[in-house]
């Protein structure tokens, strides 16, 4: 007699998939961020906006504020992480993106247990966000 | 000289040892590695048998171990368990204190309930790895060197292909502790 | 620390905290438009944000408030920095917490991913079509739907009922095709709980609309995500208040990502209020196990409110 999984107190396997991956991505992006925090705030990293001049900008709306200081909008940031206030979106972005990568990594453990249905839920759970994160909308403007 | 005794002089037959199989709950595991750990003199547990239980797969291939630590680890992770344990819990605490309904966490629940839920678990998802085995025809002076190397206690021990039984540090510690004796 | 002493020390702090805000709040008032050579130091700004978060923390736990529906309000409020900035800290803020709840949550099989995965490919749609909308609209329509968003939510607080286990005669069509259904434990007696839901479809038109609030205003939606899978959906309320936390987790994920993209990040703002957010939620998990003042969840509701009206009137133009 094979069990209901849904009727067992333990999580299903493609729930103990997910939670393996987003506790490691997790914890490797908390640690990135406070890595590169510390490089930026000691000024042993140089950053792209010093210091002391930040809080000139976090007034501004964001489009005053890309003008401003003629930061691109987008990936660009991959491109400045020499700079030690950029290189926090590392972090930054790891955390943003642990979620896509659980989700891709169920879909074999969920197809493997004939639920072809969530696997597909998943892959398009994975897409949707994958599209927030490619960021091909654009976001518009004031 | 003591040390140059092989390791099949001293090693626990594996049929005097616990086993279980790695798809059963951990609730059984424990079961038989009482059984094995409590000799029943006079209703009391006389702690003469062996501290761990050997985890096999279904085609009898050693897989795994486990021992007290391990399991109170699984049991009471929130007072046994690591330091991501115990953020863990925390993490899980605040999320349902932050909705008003912290007694609904389980920190609250029954120890009891707890302890029984936790033990559902498959063995397979919690058992150590092995760190290491050795043949019966090695001596013990590589038995030590490789048990302490790998920082274990326990060495399962093959003849051949075969897993014969377990070679355990408190036997090893007898025979080095002896010396002092002569 | 005794227990009173450590509830004063709270409350001391809390109080601090408010005077400080309302002090700086009003001070930048005057400050003139970007440009202006500040005269504090630099650390002075992150520091500030990492005490009031960290007080934040403990207030969300004692409380029971989530801290992702308080940071973007008394944030926007009482510091200087511009909404869209806010914003975006305040979606990193909570799906951090979220992140962080997440694995636990669902190893202990608490949150049920089968229940979440639909919802969420709603929710997250959605929460990316509001980040687009609350990023193309003015400043100060913003600000004035955040306000009575706020207070509504204020409302909500206080009048929402909360059911353990609600009475669920048959799980509709959608859930039995989609098997969303479980078992979880009673927490004071052990007894296990079957747990089935109905009008999921009825849930799922609601999670568009807490989609596209979440993504507008970079709050974190557990507020809404509970009622909706408890007293709507009929999920019990530990599989609810899990799940919901869970969910925001992949909601925010796609706004947060919405407000990246379009440059609203700010690493001075944002981890600091990471740290202080995290570090205050587990002191303040600590102090829940000594004690739980009943006064801080009116406190909190309290400023919350205030945040709303100053969020109304800064968009009014007052």
């Amino acid at each position: 007699m094979t069990a209901d999984p849904n009727k067992s107190l333990q999580a299903s396997p493609e729930q103990v998939v997910y939670a393996k991956v987003l506790e490691k991505g997790m914890l490797l992006g908390l640690g990135l961020i406070l890595l590169s925090f510390a490089l930026y705030v000691l000024g042993i990293l140089k950053p792209y906006i010093p210091v002391d001049e930040i809080s000139k900008y976090w007034t501004l709306s964001v489009d005053e504020y890309l003008r401003t200081t003629n930061i691109h909008a987008g990936w660009s940031w991959v491109g400045m992480l020499g700079y030690g206030d950029f290189l926090n979106f590392v972090g930054i972005a790891l955390l943003a993106g642990v979620t896509i990568v659980c989700f891709l990594v169920i879909v074999p453990v969920l197809w493997k247990n004939n639920d072809k249905l969530y696997a597909f839920f998943s892959v398009l759970e994975a897409l949707i966000l994958s599209v927030a994160a490619s960021g091909i909308l654009g976001s518009g403007g004031h | 000289m003591p040390l140059t005794r092989k390791v099949k002089d001293l090693l626990v037959p594996i049929r005097d040892y616990a086993v279980v199989n790695e798809d059963r709950p951990l609730s059984e595991a424990i079961n038989a590695l009482r059984k094995v750990y409590c000799q029943i003199e006079m209703g009391k547990c006389t702690e003469a048998g062996h501290r761990n239980i050997l985890v096999l797969n279904s085609q009898n291939k050693l897989v795994g171990i486990l021992d007290f630590r391990t399991i109170l680890r699984v049991l009471i992770p929130e007072i046994a368990g690591g330091l991501s344990d115990r953020l863990q819990a925390l993490g899980v605490l605040a999320a349902f204190a932050e909705a008003g309904t912290e007694e609904l966490d389980e920190s609250r629940m029954s120890f009891n309930a707890r302890v029984i839920k936790n033990s559902d678990i498959k063995v397979k998802q919690v058992m150590l790895k092995i760190r290491g085995t050795i043949r019966e025809e090695d001596d013990l002076l590589k038995a030590l060197n490789l048990m302490y190397g790998n920082k274990v206690t326990v060495l399962p021990v093959y003849k051949n292909e075969e897993l014969v039984g377990v070679l355990r540090e408190s036997d090893l510690f007898l025979t080095v502790a002896d010396i002092t004796t002569k | 620390m005794t227990k009173t002493g450590k509830q004063g020390v709270f409350f001391i702090a809390l109080l601090l905290s408010v005077i400080l805000l309302a002090g700086n709040g009003y001070a930048n008032e005057g400050l003139v438009a970007a440009g202006t050579e500040s005269s504090t130091a630099w650390w002075v700004w992150p520091l500030l944000l990492l005490v009031v978060t960290f007080v934040m923390g403990i207030a969300a736990v004692l409380g029971g408030v989530g801290g992702g529906v308080l940071f973007v309000p008394i944030i926007s409020g009482f510091f200087p920095f511009h909404l869209d900035f806010v914003r975006g800290a305040g979606l990193l803020v909570a799906l951090a917490g979220a992140l962080a709840a997440g694995p636990g949550l669902l190893k202990m099989n608490l949150a049920s991913l089968r229940l979440a995965m639909p919802v969420a490919l709603i929710a997250s749609s959605f929460a990316i079509i509001g980040a687009m909308i609350g990023l193309a609209l003015p400043t100060q329509i913003v600000q004035i739907a955040l306000g009575v968003t706020i207070l509504g939510i204020c409302v909500l607080m206080l009048v929402a009922k909360k059911s353990t286990v609600p009475d669920v005669p048959k799980a509709d069509k959608i859930s039995s095709v989609l098997r969303i259904y479980g078992v979880y434990q009673e927490a004071s007696t052990g007894e296990i709980i079957d747990w089935k839901i109905h009008r999921t479809w009825q849930g799922l038109v609601l999670f568009i609309a807490i989609g596209v609030m979440a993504g507008m205003f970079g709050l974190g939606a557990g507020w809404a995500n509970v009622p909706v899978l408890n007293l709507l959906m009929g999920a019990p309320l530990k599989i609810s208040v899990a799940t919901s936390k869970f969910l925001l987790s992949i909601t925010d994920t796609s706004a947060a990502w919405i407000y990246l993209n379009k440059g609203c990040v700010i690493p001075m703002m944002v981890v600091p209020s990471l740290i202080g957010i995290m570090g205050g939620s587990f002191v303040g998990v600590r102090l829940l196990k000594v004690a739980k003042p009943g006064l801080v969840r009116w406190i909190v509701i309290g400023m919350l409110g205030f945040a709303g009206l100053k969020a109304l009137t800064k968009g009014l133009g007052f």
